[in-house]
């Protein structure tokens, strides 16, 4: 287990990371996601001991490691840039903690060549210079490199950033059954919400230095608790003025006028019947559309405000433009801080 | 508790020798002899004087040579400008035949420089060297005083000081986006228009940064009116060298290399502040690679070929000739023959039979790779701190050591001389003039600010993450630095080894100061030989360490360029 405990984080007189206080459980994969500049990298650094704190404890296992070097915490990293020595073969590169600890050659061999196996990486790789690699086979050499000493600890700072999407996608998939059939704790750096949302056990979501929430993935999608989560994660309608008066009209409960109320795009229903007693109803006509193929995006003027909504592809042919539409909107979907 | 955990995790003693060598280095060699010249020159038993000043304003002579290389660097600016824009749009922007071969020529400045140049220039051009010689027979009355004084001079040195315009001008032309010149013509401007209101106005500041550096060089310049200036036209640098040698004269020496250093610190500045206002960089985001353009007009065409040429031939003559006369022997030299029965290997034979002919050799040889080496290690520690250090440290640092960029040559010998003349607490009461050391010691402090520069973009070039990475992995900071580190940085580091022992070979500005009798380096062994006095051996010898040094110097420039030409066609 991992408690981060009042934690500061200060360079010179700029605070990277505010007080903050967070525990990651054993065997977890925990994603710290947030824009760039918000703080995750800094926290996953001085876990890793490149960064020391100002303030506050950082415990594993119940111990204390603010003191603790680098070297000695057993804490295993991709890097963004993979951080690969260019010097080394593949070989070299996956032994080389393994060398730093003095292992016989036979024994490096044995690990090298399971580990090697483990991330799916052909044994013809091996000696090659790791520019030879592509991007995803170095990002297995990698993780390779970091895995085989079985750290207590693996953290992955935004290791796909690099890659083409479709490759991305794909690496994602099996970054996560690697995680689970190994069982180990792991730290994930992103500011990829999807990747997030997919990928991980639990989430923190930071912002300016400051930890906005923790929580699953459906707690962040669906119970966020700041206008930054809500912005943040997924798409979104702030509404406003108009329509907040407007569904205050239909509706018992009842929303500030003064203050954006949020809503997930997926939950503005459209068709000619109200799907439900709770629902309300908005018009408002089609200004744009984005199709996708699975789903298209429209976008309605609704009384001057514009609104975004998803219909799922089911074959017809989509709404044009100008085309007047229905809205139902149920109230309960609505958050505002 | 917490801070004094982590002090102990930081405390590292090797890091405090480190820490404490520089600290004894920078103020033992860039700090203290500099402001113990300052005193030497304005303090007199205690009190400040300006006596100095009125010595120096009363010397006709040092008047008279402040003069000189003030009119030098003028009107090296015009010529210089004039000449090095020409080669390099001959070479980079106008399509003219057999470019690459006038590349080489016009390159040649780079390995054939210094003192080498002036010899190989004397040896032509003099009134008893090859061309009047050669011309006797076809211009009885062609005349060779031209090449002396000013004129000869201001001659070689406008040949001599192009290589900035071939590195620098020919790299900025590279990089203009040829889409702004398409879409010039485009709208109808005509090929001079384009040149002067699209492709110069992009290379003011590049032209800049050069005309400073030539006035610089041409301020300080040293081996050429020593050899051809007579006594008619003697700069700054000369003179102060005269006036070094007496006792009394002295501290007038030292005075003008005082006001040497204060224009270079001066010029410096402003040309930093004119390149802290930016080049222009394209904006382009799709730059295209520029075309050679063709030169319409069929005269201008015509006449283009013809002073490139010429050009040409000015540049490579000397050199070839050098050459061609390492291979023959004594009598060729003195009689400037070139019959076939006077070639012969036997100057080469001679630099290894004769006593004492490798002499100059090994001493340049030791004296330079032992300076490189011992400048890059110092240039690794520092970089290292500068990149990784403390902040404030690193930045101090980094000034100090770039101190020697700002100072000529001549004020940093001046100052090692007056300093360690007397046995001093700072260096162990040890007195280095006189000591084969003090020359060492000022190859180390002249290579300083190339090897850091060098050396410190190499290091903030690395990735930060691979140190972490193998920290990360269990390993010691030392392993760190040993394993990764520094196998990434070794064909950087050996390049500047390489390079700045080139730099320092035939080193003849700080080594006519500071050289002990015993150990004459290469330099003061060629500017011998080109005096009227010297003897047909000490020539021919001369022809040999020239064409020697130049095959050093082509080894190393490949050694270096070449690599990073290789790189980035590899990257491609």
């Amino acid at each position: 287990m991992i408690q981060f405990e009042d934690v500061v984080i200060k360079y010179g007189d700029f605070t990277a990371m505010h007080d903050f206080t967070m525990v990651i459980n054993e065997g977890e994969f925990f994603t710290l996601l947030g824009p760039s500049g918000c703080g995750k990298t800094t926290i996953l650094r001085s876990l890793a001991g490149f960064v020391d704190v100002s303030s506050g404890a950082i415990k594993v296992n119940g111990q204390i490691i603010n003191d603790v070097p680098t070297e000695k915490r057993n804490i295993g990293i991709v890097f963004q840039s993979y951080a690969l020595f260019p010097t080394m073969n593949v070989y070299d590169n996956i032994a080389f903690g393994l060398k730093v600890k003095k292992l016989g050659k036979n024994e490096i061999r044995d690990l090298v060549l399971e580990i090697t196996r483990k991330v799916e990486l052909g044994e013809e790789q091996l000696y090659k210079n790791v520019s030879e690699l592509s991007g995803g086979q170095q990002q297995r050499v990698a993780i390779a490199r970091a895995m085989i000493l079985k750290p207590g600890i693996l953290c992955l700072d935004e290791p796909l950033s690099n890659l083409d999407a479709k490759l991305r996608g794909q690496l994602r998939h099996e970054l996560k059954i690697l995680q689970r059939d190994l069982g180990i704790t792991t730290i994930y750096v992103t500011h990829d919400q999807e990747e997030a949302l997919t990928l991980s056990d639990r989430i923190a979501v930071f912002n300016k230095g400051h930890l906005e929430q923790v929580g699953t993935p459906f707690e962040i999608y669906n119970e966020s608790n700041s206008s930054f989560v809500c912005d943040f994660i997924g798409d979104i309608n702030t509404c406003t003025g108009r329509t907040i008066d407007s569904i205050n009209g239909q509706s018992e409960k009842k929303f500030d006028r003064d203050k954006p109320a949020y809503l997930r795009i997926e939950r503005i229903l459209t068709g000619t019947a109200n799907p439900g007693p709770k629902y309300v109803k908005l018009r408002g006509s089609v200004i744009d559309r984005e199709y996708n193929g699975i789903f298209t995006k429209y976008f309605y003027d609704v009384d001057g405000e514009i609104l975004k909504g998803l219909e799922r592809n089911i074959g017809a042919e989509p709404g044009a433009v100008g085309d007047a539409v229905d809205l139902f909107i149920n109230p309960e979907d609505i958050k505002q801080f | 508790m917490s801070t004094h955990n982590s002090f102990l995790k930081r405390f590292n003693p090797a890091a405090l020798i480190i820490y404490l060598f520089l600290a004894w280095f920078i103020v033992a060699f860039l700090i203290y002899p500099n402001i113990s010249l300052l005193i030497n020159t304005f303090v007199k038993d205690g009190q400040v004087s300006f006596e100095n000043f009125s010595k120096l304003f009363s010397s006709k002579r040092a008047m008279m040579s402040f003069r000189n290389s003030f009119l030098l660097a003028f009107s090296m600016v015009v010529t210089v400008n004039l000449v090095g824009t020409f080669i390099v749009l001959v070479t980079e922007y106008f399509d003219i035949r057999g470019a690459r071969i006038l590349r080489i020529g016009f390159m040649s400045t780079l390995v054939y420089s210094g003192i080498v140049l002036v010899a190989g220039y004397q040896f032509l051009y003099s009134s008893n060297g090859f061309l009047v010689k050669a011309l006797s027979g076809i211009f009885p009355d062609y005349k060779a005083e031209w090449f002396t004084g000013y004129s000869a001079v201001l001659f070689i040195m406008t040949f001599a000081c192009t290589s900035n315009h071939m590195i620098f001008l020919t790299n900025a032309i590279r990089n203009i986006d040829y889409g702004t010149i398409e879409a010039a013509r485009n709208m109808g401007a005509s090929q001079l228009r384009i040149l002067r209101t699209v492709v110069l106005p992009v290379l003011k500041p590049t032209f800049f940064s050069v005309t400073i550096l030539t006035f610089l060089t041409g301020l300080s310049a040293i081996s050429a009116p020593i050899v051809v200036g007579g006594k008619g036209f003697q700069t700054i640098n000369p003179m102060i060298l005269q006036f070094s040698k007496s006792p009394t004269s002295r501290e007038i020496a030292a005075l003008m290399a005082i006001i040497l250093g204060l224009s270079t610190l001066i010029l410096l500045i402003i040309m930093n502040r004119v390149e802290k206002g930016g080049n222009y960089i394209s904006i382009s985001k799709t730059p295209t690679k520029i075309l050679k353009q063709k030169i319409a007009s069929k005269p201008v065409r015509v006449l283009m070929h013809a002073v490139s040429y010429i050009l040409f031939a000015v540049y490579v003559t000397p050199m070839v000739l050098v050459i061609i006369f390492s291979f023959t022997n004594t009598v060729a030299i003195n009689t400037v023959d070139l019959s076939l029965r006077n070639f012969s290997l036997s100057n080469y034979i001679m630099l290894f039979t004769r006593r004492g002919a490798l002499d100059p050799y090994l001493v340049s040889i030791v004296y330079s790779m032992a300076a490189a080496v011992i400048v890059t290690i110092i240039c690794l520690m520092a970089s290292r701190i500068i990149h990784k250090g403390n902040r404030k440290v690193g930045t101090l640092l980094e000034f100090s050591l770039l101190i020697p960029w700002l100072l000529p040559a001549t004020l940093i010998a001046m100052s090692l001389i007056l300093t360690y003349d007397l046995p001093k607490p700072i260096m162990g009461n040890q007195i280095l003039v006189g000591s084969p050391l003090l020359m060492l010691f000022a190859y180390i402090i002249v290579s300083l600010p190339f090897s850091l520069r060098m050396l410190k973009a190499a290091f903030f070039s690395l990735d930060a993450s691979l140190e972490d990475a193998a920290k990360s992995m269990g390993a010691s900071r030392f392993y760190a630095f040993r394993k990764v580190v520094l196998p990434i940085l070794l064909p950087t580091v050996l390049a500047v080894i390489v390079l700045t022992f080139n730099n320092l070979l035939g080193n003849y500005d700080l080594s006519v100061f500071l050289y002990h009798p015993a150990y004459k380096p290469l330099g003061i062994v060629i500017k011998t030989a080109t005096e009227e006095t010297s003897i047909g051996d000490a020539k021919a010898l001369m022809f040999i360490y020239s064409v020697i040094l130049m095959i050093i110097s082509t080894g190393a420039i490949y050694f270096f360029y070449g690599r990073n030409t290789e790189k980035k066609r590899l990257k491609r």
